[in-house]
């Protein structure tokens, strides 16, 4: 698998020059309709599309307004003109440069690309929380011979984590291995680069995205794991 | 001269039994097949419809001399003397070639013998098979054995062979062996027809297949069909399917399968709208809350506007927003909309009932045989159509296949004029409209005095933008010129027109001031429009007529300005001109794309209030978007301004998705004013016929009668008529042509054969019938004074009889063996 298959690009380029995929808007409002955001702070996806129009992109990602949208794309599924809503958005975010991706995510991102996972924690560190959640597992009645799968060859799925189950909700890590355990499920935990959470995915950067997805192939490659599961 | 040419018509909805009625009258033994077992299709579940809000199908029943179609509740049943009519049957398949075609037809529908039936319903208490049915939105529950129609006696039953499993149970049950259902297989073979005209019409999308809003989920989502059910007095009263409460807010959404690439339904029905906001008025009259989610309100044509003022001073409520979903609110038992009518405002509305607005199925196609040579297929079953539009399109299908018949088979031979009845046919206006007129009565062997005011035919048609459409009008033009029994008088105006059907009198004038008496049975009026002034003429500004011209002059070679700004609906769609004109906003796509085509680079701004293109048209609305077109929409509120100044022209308006005020600069400024009737109220003044505040000429019905002016004989068609494309202006000549055909045909047999006569002897000439007639049919004879009917014109409605105080106006004999049969 080559992670750059899975990345979209959308053709920015301005009226008259051909292809603005946002210039076949119908403003019909499906979109505003669906989106969780309409409305708040004044947003709207037919604004964003109708700056994208204009190829008022830069404009776009400067603005507080492309931050607003959550991503979740329910936009660009009911679109009845198949307009990218949210490749857009992604694009006018990446346009608007590093100094306008929000602190959160920015730094997250840093992070990442310094230490393979959103908040710096050391492998060893990794490697202690989750022994000691599984130790407390193996507490638990049914679950005493439970072991935890770190760096297993082979297995059938490769379990990325979102990097809050290994802060501040260690617990509900347990609420996932009880399920895979008494399906006998065939699973591996990454003992590094177990990021599961792609910032580069938000933020627009696609060379932050393709780090994310990299770090996940790169460990499903090396641990030879056919599937991938990512809870959330 | 060969026998009556024999024809077949496929579907017997609204245009196939219009159809049929006009190859009938004009001499044609027709054979008409229907898969239902009652005629009238769609209409049968629609009892309600626009303008008048009331049924209306018999009005397209032409006077029968025979006595045995008038006055006829068409959902009740056909008979029509020249019509086969097969019920029941669909057209499976057509073999052969014009003049020696077969068609087999297979039954689809089989009825129950009637005669035998005796409505003991047993038969429908065993059948095991549930169907949905046509009329009740399946809230009646319906077997495969059933009323054939709600307005049938109750013992005229009919099984659907489409759902029957022909288990045999019915059979069984009926005690008078009043079912056949070895005929279920039976098969129907015509031959040695002459051509067949395909009027089934088009599938509707079902929005369960398109998974359109969860329909499926939700009970209370039902499309506009189902909801005509609601509203008819065959179905049940307005109450929500799922739980039988009354519906009390209702919210119907457009464009449900249409208008989407996703769905590659890149089309638009054309209907949808004026039906939506029909149901919303009548919903409004049982104080229902009604609300219509649209993106475009496409009330395309001469009255629809109006319509659209009136549904909203009922308090119906115009939302422009496109619904993402619907969502059910469990505990309360309603349907939720969220939707944002303007950009930043997300709001959510709480509906009992939502209705889809749908139209033609994305995935329909006509049946294989559409294209065949001698299979002449009505507009109407290719594209959804109006009911004016249907009846039109199947008299012009009908006209078309009977006029290359003809031309074939039949040699040119000059009528000669019967009676007091002339078979001239006098036709004013020599545009598209006029000429289809003239040429397709000359093709019916109607001798034709063409007057036309210029010294040139053609009319407007001669400057169209597209080639085709420039080179079919010189050809018909050049037709015209050229055919025996078409006398063209150019540089000429009719000034007076007396007399009644049949024996009209005009006065022609022409350019030298000569006059010129000309005895005629029926005219034409086809006067043509042009486009509405445009009040402030500036150097760069042109009206869209004029821009496009200019733009298409010089085809793929002509020059485009570096920017240019087009206003729609300037001074129009609005008192006094209240009126959409169909014609400017794909004239005004065609220009945008030829501008880009030719200069590529040019910024192309267009401010619209609703976008009017319909059918394929939508096509070229997004075309004209992705080539870079930005579409502003405005309010006739707050209509854009603007300015000259220094050589540029500076438009100021609003972008509603930016909600910013801008000034936009153009080299070029294209208003569409729309367009008016050219000859205004005076054609309607010389020939006595209705027309409205803009000038347009009324027709007698606006669905049933569209080409037909309230005063018989007079037939009107085109720009005259109402705002017309090209095509239909065509479309309505020629059927305009053959109920001028009809009428002179039926009036020619028809002298032994009239619906009321007069007895001298006790007449006492006080002239109260010639006020009681509502077709102007009753007249004083020019010498004698005498009171006397024109039957060309008499529609047997029996006013002058009721009115006259000396029994002197009486039922003709045969007629009133049939009011006594009636009573």
């Amino acid at each position: 698998m080559n992670s750059t298959e899975v990345l979209s690009h959308t053709d920015l380029s301005g009226p008259g020059g051909g292809g603005n995929p946002a210039q076949i808007c119908l403003g019909c409002g499906t979109c505003a309709s669906a989106c969780p955001m309409t409305g708040i702070e004044g947003f709207d996806p037919r604004r964003i599309v109708r700056l994208g129009q204009l190829g008022r992109f830069e404009e776009l990602g400067e603005s507080s307004l492309a931050w607003l949208c959550t991503m979740c794309g329910r936009c660009q599924e009911g679109c009845p003109m198949d307009v990218r809503i949210t490749d857009m958005i992604r694009e006018a975010r990446d346009l608007g440069g590093e100094k306008t991706v929000p602190q959160a995510i920015g730094k997250g991102i840093e992070m990442f690309m310094e230490t393979g996972n959103n908040l710096g924690l050391p492998d060893e560190d990794f490697g202690f929380i989750v022994e000691d959640v599984a130790e407390e597992l193996t507490e638990e009645p049914g679950f005493e011979d439970f072991v935890l799968p770190v760096d297993k060859e082979d297995a059938r799925l490769l379990f990325t984590l979102h990097n809050k189950l290994v802060n501040t909700q260690n617990e509900d890590l347990k609420h996932w291995w009880k399920i895979l355990h008494a399906a006998g499920e065939s699973w591996t935990l990454p003992g590094s680069r177990w990021e599961g959470v792609n910032w580069g995915f938000f933020s627009g950067q696609d060379q932050v995205l393709k780090a994310g997805v990299d770090t996940i192939v790169g460990n499903m490659e090396r641990l030879r794991s056919r599937g991938l599961m990512y809870p959330e | 001269m060969k026998e009556a040419a024999r024809a077949l018509v496929m579907g017997g909805g609204v245009s196939g039994l219009k159809a049929a009625m006009d190859l009938a009258r004009a001499g044609c033994s027709v054979f008409l097949a229907e898969k239902q077992a009652v005629p009238a299709g769609l209409l049968l579940g629609l009892d309600r419809q626009f303008p008048s809000n009331h049924c209306g199908l018999c009005r397209v029943l032409p006077p029968d001399p025979s006595g045995r179609t008038w006055q006829a509740c068409m959902r009740r049943g056909f008979g029509h003397p020249g019509i086969e009519f097969f019920p029941g049957f669909e057209v499976q398949d057509i073999q052969g070639s014009p003049g020696n075609m077969s068609a087999t037809l297979i039954r689809q529908t089989l009825m129950v013998d009637s005669d035998k039936c005796n409505a003991c319903m047993q038969c429908v208490e065993v059948c095991p098979v549930h169907m949905p049915d046509l009329f009740s939105t399946g809230q009646i529950p319906v077997k495969a054995i059933s009323r054939a129609a709600p307005h049938r006696p109750p013992h005229h039953l009919a099984i659907s062979l489409e759902a029957c499993t022909l288990c045999g149970r019915c059979r069984d049950a009926c005690r008078e062996g009043a079912i056949d259902l070895d005929a279920a297989r039976e098969e129907k073979v015509l031959d040695n027809l002459d051509f067949a005209v395909l009027a089934s019409g088009v599938e509707y999308c079902l929005p369960e297949v398109y998974n359109l809003y969860q329909s499926a989920a939700h009970a209370d989502v039902i499309t506009t069909l189902d909801f005509e059910a609601l509203l008819s007095s065959a179905g049940t009263d307005i109450m929500r399917p799922s739980d039988g409460r009354p519906v009390r807010r209702a919210a119907w959404v457009q464009c449900a399968g249409s208008r989407s690439l996703k769905l590659e339904a890149d089309h638009c029905s054309g209907i949808c709208c004026m039906i939506s906001l029909k149901q919303a008025s009548l919903a409004r009259e049982k104080d229902i809350q009604c609300s219509i989610f649209y993106m475009d309100m496409r009330t395309s044509g001469r009255d629809w506007q109006k319509y659209l003022d009136r549904a909203r001073e009922k308090g119906v409520e115009l939302i422009r927003c496109r619904p993402h979903s619907i969502e059910q609110v469990p505990e309360e038992q309603i349907l939720r909309i969220p939707h944002a009518p303007s950009p930043g405002n997300q709001q959510d509305r709480d509906f009992d009932l939502v209705v889809l607005s749908v139209g033609r199925d994305p995935a329909w196609k006509p049946p294989e045989y559409a294209g065949r040579e001698g299979v002449f297929t009505s507009p109407g079953s290719r594209r959804v159509l109006d009911i004016a539009r249907s009846i039109i399109a199947a008299s012009a299908t009908a006209a078309t296949a009977l006029g290359e018949d003809r031309q074939e088979s039949l040699p040119d031979q000059e009528a000669k004029d019967q009676d007091q009845v002339h078979s001239r046919v006098l036709v004013v206006g020599a545009g598209p409209a006029g000429l289809s007129a003239a040429l397709t009565l000359a093709a019916g062997n109607i001798p034709v005095v063409l007057v036309e005011q210029k010294d040139h035919l053609g009319g407007h048609g001669l400057s169209n933008i597209s080639p085709e459409q420039r080179k079919e009008v010189q050809d018909l033009a050049a037709r015209a010129m050229e055919h025996k029994l078409v006398q063209v008088y150019p540089s000429a105006a009719v000034i007076s027109c007396t007399g009644p059907a049949g024996g009209f009198k005009s006065r022609i004038r022409d350019s030298s001031g000569d006059e010129k008496e000309i005895l005629h049975g029926a005219a034409v009026l086809a006067t043509g429009g042009r486009a509405a002034p445009v009040a402030r003429q500036e150097d760069r500004t042109a009206d869209i007529f004029e821009y496009s011209r200019r733009i298409f002059a010089a085809g793929n070679s002509g020059e485009a300005p570096e920017s240019v700004i087009f206003i729609l609906c300037h001074n129009t769609r609005q008192e006094p001109a209240n009126y959409c004109s169909r014609v400017c906003c794909s004239l005004a796509l065609k220009s945008c794309l030829q501008t880009l085509s030719l200069r590529p680079e040019a910024e192309v701004t267009v401010f619209y209030r609703d976008i009017m293109v319909q059918g394929d048209d939508e096509e070229l609305y997004t075309r004209a978007r992705s080539e870079g077109v930005r579409f502003i929409p405005y309010s006739p509120d707050a209509p854009p301004s603007l300015e000259a100044k220094d050589g540029k022209i500076r438009v100021k308006g609003s972008d509603p998705y930016l909600s910013e005020e801008s000034e936009y600069e153009a080299e070029q400024l294209v208003l569409a004013p729309g367009v008016v009737p050219a000859a205004g109220s005076e054609m309607a003044r010389i020939f006595n016929v209705h027309s409205s505040a803009e000038g347009f000429l009324c027709e007698a019905d606006a669905k049933y009668r569209p080409v037909e002016s309230g005063r018989a004989g007079i037939f009107i068609c085109g720009l005259a008529r109402n705002p017309v494309p090209f095509k239909e202006a065509v479309l309505e000549g020629r059927a305009a042509a053959m109920s001028a055909l009809g009428l002179l045909k039926q009036g020619l047999d028809s002298r032994l054969q009239t619906f009321v006569r007069v007895k001298p002897a006790l007449c006492s000439l006080c002239g109260l019938c010639l006020e009681a007639c509502p077709f102007k049919a009753r007249y004083a004879h020019e010498e004698t004074g005498a009171m006397a009917v024109d039957p060309l014109a008499c529609r047997g409605c029996g006013a002058c009889v009721a009115v006259c105080p000396n029994k002197a106006s009486a039922w003709s004999e045969q007629l009133e063996e049939n009011v006594h049969e009636l009573n």
